[in-house]
């Protein structure tokens, strides 16, 4: 793979000034926004890797539906800047910045093996590989090679729409008063 | 004349075309909507009232662009540079005719050649919605927040209902590539070969969807003035206004465009292919190479006639077809009241969508059956 070019840098540095942002950010919708940045930067990123159908999706899906629905909701609950305490004293700093070192460092250990059984970190060493062909190319590997973990998305997603819904109900109370009609 | 420096020469192209659409279009709706309701409509500036865009623009660079108390400065100048940008980002995949030999080498008409394109033109436009979120959040005003949350709401919907019509084409070309759809629509494969005969619902499903992407009445709930004001962009006047406009137009002009390139044969000339077209116009005597540049200059530059008269042809077809959809923009909101926000959201949830579904079932079955052979 070419070593990365201007473009690419400056476009890496966007994403990242994003995703600081989205944390460092005290108004949520300014936060919202900043994730709305870095989702399209990355989607930028993959055009220039020439990966194009893989960067059409990125923006069309996760800039263009996802995100306007995390601002849409930010904006309606009308949620006013957060003022965080910043912990004063070094112990809380430096148990918080281990804290959260040893999560990323779990969090490498788990997937690398995961990303090793199916081959796709040689695919990131060598650039997109065959994700860069287009349309036809990455839908024959959906359905072939990546099968089990395409299936496994499709039902962990199905799941936690089913979760969102079980949590949006929780407030009626038709099932809960029907129980104790029968208590009686 | 590499490639690099012809893809760039046709983004200005692109850009041109679609800043002269916005005048020709302020006119076209300012007096087409007078002769409808037969009133005069402005015809005072200039012959006919041509020059009333010039005058409404400079009106608009002298008034004093606004920004409210507690408003978020960043968000609220960024908004309508949002509206401006992706529509013109958009109109850059568009095919705009077939090839010119320039030094004999051929060069597409087409500003962006993605093998996605039709992706990437839904990609881009769905970014439109944003401006709009950010105008009315920023302006620190209710009425604004409440166009800017409706007009997310609508736009996300619709948007649902135009992917799904968009994959029953794409069944039927099997591709993403905007150019190679073209292509496929030319004469020569049996009379009209147009999306519009062979995707209809789609067609009409994209049209409908299409007014309520820019906003355009009846579905301009997000600036309803009876009730909202002016909606998103009621804080905005003076350029920041008239950014708010030329977004508006530049949208219409990239969705004529696109629906144009997708159901009514983009750039191709009816009836005729453009092999066609370029043979005849050689016969013609126009099949020679013309040097462009003087001699002492240097570098030659040499274009061959038919091609470029073929090229011009074709643009002008494309922006005849992409002119009849916008006059169709103009000429249903002067025709059709607003709805009502709960008629909008039943007819994208309760009608449109189910109609896209079957529309994908209907064509899922015919292709695999014309596959099969019966």
């Amino acid at each position: 793979m070419a070593a990365p070019s201007v473009f690419q840098m400056i476009l890496c540095v966007l994403a990242l000034t994003c995703a600081l942002l989205v944390v460092l950010q005290r108004n949520p919708v300014i936060s919202a926004i900043s994730l709305l940045g870095t989702l399209f930067t990355t989607g930028l990123l993959y055009f220039t890797l020439e990966a194009y159908f893989v960067g059409a999706v990125q923006i069309l899906v996760y800039a263009g539906a996802i995100s306007v629905l995390f601002v849409f909701i930010v904006m309606l609950l009308d949620l006013k800047p957060t003022r965080v305490r910043v912990p004063g004293r070094a112990p809380t700093i430096v148990l918080g910045v281990t804290a959260g070192a040893s999560f990323f460092v779990l969090c490498a250990l788990s997937v690398l093996p995961v990303l090793k059984t199916f081959g796709l970190l040689d695919t990131m060493s060598g650039g997109l590989g065959e994700a860069a062909e287009g349309p036809l190319a990455i839908s024959v590997l959906l359905l072939s090679k990546y099968m089990l973990p395409f299936q496994v998305t499709a039902l962990l997603l199905l799941a936690s729409i089913m979760g969102v819904v079980v949590l949006g109900k929780r407030t009626l109370p038709p099932r809960v008063s029907s129980f104790e009609k029968r208590k009686d | 004349m590499t490639q690099t420096v012809w893809s760039t020469l046709l983004v200005v192209v692109v850009a041109i075309i679609g800043m002269t659409a916005i005048p020709v279009m302020l006119v076209v709706e300012r007096r087409g909507s007078a002769w409808m309701q037969r009133r005069s409509g402005p015809n005072r500036v200039g012959f006919w009232g041509l020059l009333q865009p010039i005058s409404d623009a400079i009106k608009l660079v002298f008034k004093e662009a606004n920004l409210p108390a507690r408003a978020h400065r960043f968000l609220f100048i960024l908004a309508p540079a949002l509206a401006v940008i992706p529509p013109f980002v958009a109109l850059a995949v568009i095919p705009l005719g077939g090839s010119i030999s320039i030094n004999g080498t051929e060069f597409k008409m087409q500003a962006i050649d993605l093998s996605v394109g039709l992706l990437f033109f839904l990609a881009i436009t769905s970014l439109h919605v944003y401006s709009v979120l950010a105008a009315g959040w920023s302006s620190n005003n209710k009425f604004a927040l409440m166009g800017g949350l409706r007009s997310a709401s609508q736009m996300i919907s619709y948007e649902i209902v135009i992917g799904i019509a968009m994959v029953s084409v794409v069944m039927t070309y099997g591709t993403l590539d905007l150019r190679e759809i073209v292509r496929l629509q030319e004469a020569g494969a049996g009379l009209p070969a147009w999306g519009f005969v062979l995707q209809p619902l789609a067609f009409l499903l994209l049209w409908v969807c299409s007014f309520a992407e820019t906003n355009r009445l009846p579905f301009d709930l997000p600036e309803g003035e009876s009730e909202l004001v002016a909606g998103y962009h009621t804080e905005y006047a003076g350029l920041t206004f008239a950014l708010f406009m030329l977004g508006e137009y530049v949208a219409m002009l990239a969705a004529s465009a696109f629906m144009a390139t997708l159901f009514l044969g983009g750039y191709n000339v009816p009836f005729v292919s453009g092999a066609q077209l370029l043979s005849f116009l050689n016969g013609l005597g126009l099949d020679l190479n013309v040097s462009l540049l003087p001699a002492f200059v240097g570098t030659t530059l040499t274009v061959h006639l038919g091609s470029l008269v073929a090229v011009a042809i074709q643009l002008i077809a494309l922006l005849t077809k992409t002119m009849f959809f916008m006059w169709v923009f103009v000429w249903v909101r002067w025709t059709l009241p607003r709805f009502r926000y709960d008629q909008l959201m039943d007819l994208g949830w309760k009608a449109l969508l189910p109609l896209g579904i079957l529309n994908i079932v209907i064509t899922m079955l015919v292709t695999f059956f014309l596959a099969k052979g019966f």
